[in-house]
């Protein structure tokens, strides 16, 4: 059982992380957008990228046209 | 950026050693992103001066002067006439030129002191001027032009003392005076404006008693044998021939060294965790997967350590000089050369560096076939394969087969790209002839810090691609090989019933015309995204496979008993053309502001891959007398 619960969790992590790496910003932060209410802060900050969070104080939203990476 | 620390921007021709002057300040604290707005690349590092002041430092573009003609030159030119959007000017203007060229580095300067801005010049490879006997007093120097000057060594380790020095002794100057600049527009740009600048500087160079440039220096003796009409390319051919057989040769022993790490690892952890789900996300998943493309590190860091010796020593411009005659024929300029050599190591840096090409259609056309040239993410695939089908021997001179296998694969995409460029000509009309017109640095011994600082930051890409998006694939790919478990009395291996299986089936239909199996078909899928991906997909597909042997790291002699010889050609040329790499498509779409040419790219580039592949295929079966 324990060993069922640790194998999601790090697929599901690896999930999220090829998501944050293929994917192009803008759908990034639509997808950080969706998560939002669901998971906290700071993994929509890692998700969505530093600067997409610090425009708007915490809240998710495409970026100002600066490119993050 | 914080207010409180002035911001010092460094500016100067390309080729100034600008860059090494900035590693120098920097030193690892850097920072590199984009411009608002455009895709530059913009560097920013932080200095701490010994008085514990702290600094922040922009390395800009390299620009000839304040009239753009690239993209590189514009945002150089907009930072400092402050039109760049969201981007502080500059406390500090300084100044980088090469010592041993001043006739051509000092318009710059002029035309900069123009626009108002504090400025200090860092009159840099001063050492080497000293020992060609054109040095110049920096006072002399200070006073013929007004504006304080420094001597700098960019590729010692002291070299920036005397600039960090005067920074920390003005640096009050440097704050005060910001508040109240407001850049003036520069002069017009037109012919009669650059004589004026031009004669400004004779002005000045006549005032400090060098007017003349030195006649025979051992850089113009260097260049009457390595710019030979005849000598030069096979000197070129050679350098880039031993290039890639040292690249084979000397990896070996640390490669060997990996693979028994990472075997030893896998040991471990069966020996630690029952077997079960966990215990196979470890060794099939992790282990099989991204440990069968960290144990290529070492040949990626030691064809970066030969790319870098060949910048640092100034001789890279020299090659795109001597290719400069074969480019004009399939419709290039000697330009494209540098953005191409970069693709070797990553097409996306090597599409980036078109900017500095002034021609709009000759820019498309090297971004075009940029992804052509062999990037170091083909270098598992091709040796992997070589290592499992082409015998370890020594043919004539020492030559190692090995080697040479690889040399023909790198010179199979190059020749391919010149063929790609020949026919885009049609498609994108004539070419107007522009004279190549570029900077020949002085030579000079390669930096080992520069050298340091550069192969570290490649190992961090490296590594933080194998541990970020491989090691996420990889464990994705370990999931879907995995579920649904097979129902009890199945009796083949457990991944042909897993989604992954089903999907590797299917895809085979589409791959067997050229000689693809299932597990290779998986491996493609994942593969998209970067082609490296796709070695370590083999790796756990074979692990899962149950072939009863250890894969983690020993990838080879699985693959060399499974496939065929035709098999493991086929796919050798499939990777010559296949465009697997998601970002290089992303980059093109922004490069070139759509998605036309991307798609242009992708689908071009599979059809080649699939018909290079299926020939391949055939005709070794036909050679070798199989079908």
């Amino acid at each position: 059982m324990l060993q069922r619960l640790i194998v999601t969790l790090v697929v599901v992590v690896a999930l999220m992380q090829a998501l944050r790496s293929l994917l192009p910003l803008r759908a990034r932060v639509a997808v950080a957008r969706w998560l939002q209410p669901r998971l906290p802060d700071r993994v929509i900050v890692w998700f969505a990228g530093q600067s997409a969070c610090e425009a708007c104080g915490g809240r998710v939203k495409p970026p100002s046209g600066q490119r993050t990476e | 950026m914080s207010p409180l620390e002035p911001c010092i921007a460094l500016v100067g021709n390309p080729n100034c050693g600008k860059t090494a002057l900035f590693n120098l300040l920097t030193g690892s604290r850097q920072k590199i992103a984009n411009y608002a707005g455009v895709t530059v690349e913009r560097k920013e590092g932080r200095l701490t001066s010994p008085a514990g002041r702290r600094m922040q430092v922009l390395d800009l573009p390299g620009a000839y002067s304040l009239h753009p003609r690239t993209p590189d030159e514009a945002v150089t030119c907009d930072y400092i006439l402050g039109r760049l959007p969201g981007e502080v000017p500059p406390d500090l203007i300084v100044a980088v030129v090469d010592a041993t060229n001043l006739s051509r580095h000092l318009r710059l300067v002029v035309a900069l002191k123009r626009v108002g801005y504090p400025l200090v010049v860092a009159l840099n490879m001063s050492d080497l001027a000293r020992r060609r006997g054109v040095a110049v007093e920096p006072a002399a120097l200070a006073e013929a032009l007004g504006v304080p000057v420094v001597s700098t060594v960019g590729v010692r380790r002291d070299g920036a003392a005397s600039l960090v020095e005067w920074l920390d002794a003005h640096f009050s100057i440097v704050r005060v005076a910001v508040e109240h600049v407001e850049p003036a527009e520069p002069d017009r740009g037109d012919v009669a404006a650059t004589a004026n600048d031009q004669r400004e500087v004779e002005r000045v160079l006549a005032a400090v008693g060098r007017l003349d440039p030195p006649i025979d220096t051992p850089s113009d003796r260097i260049d009457g044998i390595v710019l030979h009409p005849v000598f030069g390319p096979l000197i070129l051919a050679v350098t880039l021939f031993l290039m890639f057989q040292a690249v084979f040769a000397g990896a070996r022993p640390f490669m060997e060294a990996l693979t028994a790490l990472v075997a030893m690892v896998a040991g471990w952890i069966n020996a630690s965790i029952a077997p079960g789900l966990l215990r196979s996300l470890f060794v099939d998943g992790i282990l099989a997967g991204a440990g069968s493309v960290v144990v290529f590190l070492p040949q990626i860091v030691l064809l970066f350590a030969f790319i870098l010796v060949l910048e640092d020593s100034g001789y890279l411009p020299r090659a795109a000089f001597l290719l400069d005659r074969l480019m004009g024929g399939v419709g290039l300029s000697g330009r494209s050369f540098i953005p191409l050599l970069s693709s070797f190591a990553c097409a996306i840096p090597g599409i980036m560096a078109t900017r500095t090409i002034p021609n709009p259609r000759d820019r498309l056309v090297t971004i075009l076939i940029a992804p052509l040239m062999t990037c170091s993410a083909r270098l598992p695939v091709y040796t992997l394969l070589i290592g499992a089908f082409i015998p370890n021997r020594t043919l004539a001179l020492g030559v190692g087969l090995q080697g040479l296998v690889l040399f023909v694969l790198y010179a199979v995409g190059l020749l391919s790209a010149f063929v790609a460029a020949f026919c885009l000509q049609f498609a994108t009309g004539k070419r107007t002839l522009q004279p190549l017109q570029m900077e020949l640095p002085s030579y000079h011994w390669p930096s080992l810090r520069n050298l340091g600082i550069g192969l570290w930051q490649r190992i961090e890409v490296f590594v933080r691609r194998v541990g970020t998006t491989i090691l996420a694939l990889m464990i994705l790919l370990w999931f879907l090989s995995s579920v649904p478990a097979p129902p009890p009395g199945f009796t083949g291996p457990a991944i042909e019933w897993s989604l992954a299986g089903r999907l590797g089936s299917f895809l085979a239909h589409v791959f067997a015309p050229i000689g693809f199996n299932w597990e290779i078909s998986i491996a493609l899928v994942p593969g998209m995204a970067a082609r490296e991906v796709a070695v370590g997909a083999l790796g756990t597909v074979y692990s899962l496979a149950a072939t009863g042997q250890d894969v983690a790291g020993a990838l080879t002699p699985i693959v060399a008993q499974a496939w065929s010889l035709p098999t493991a050609l086929s796919l050798l040329a499939w990777y010559v053309y296949a465009p697997q790499c998601l970002s290089t498509l992303a980059v093109i779409r922004r490069e070139t502001g759509g998605w036309r040419h991307p798609l242009l790219v992708a689908g071009a580039m599979f059809l080649a891959a699939y018909i290079a592949a299926g020939v391949t295929y055939h005709v070794a079966r036909w050679w070798l007398g199989a079908g």
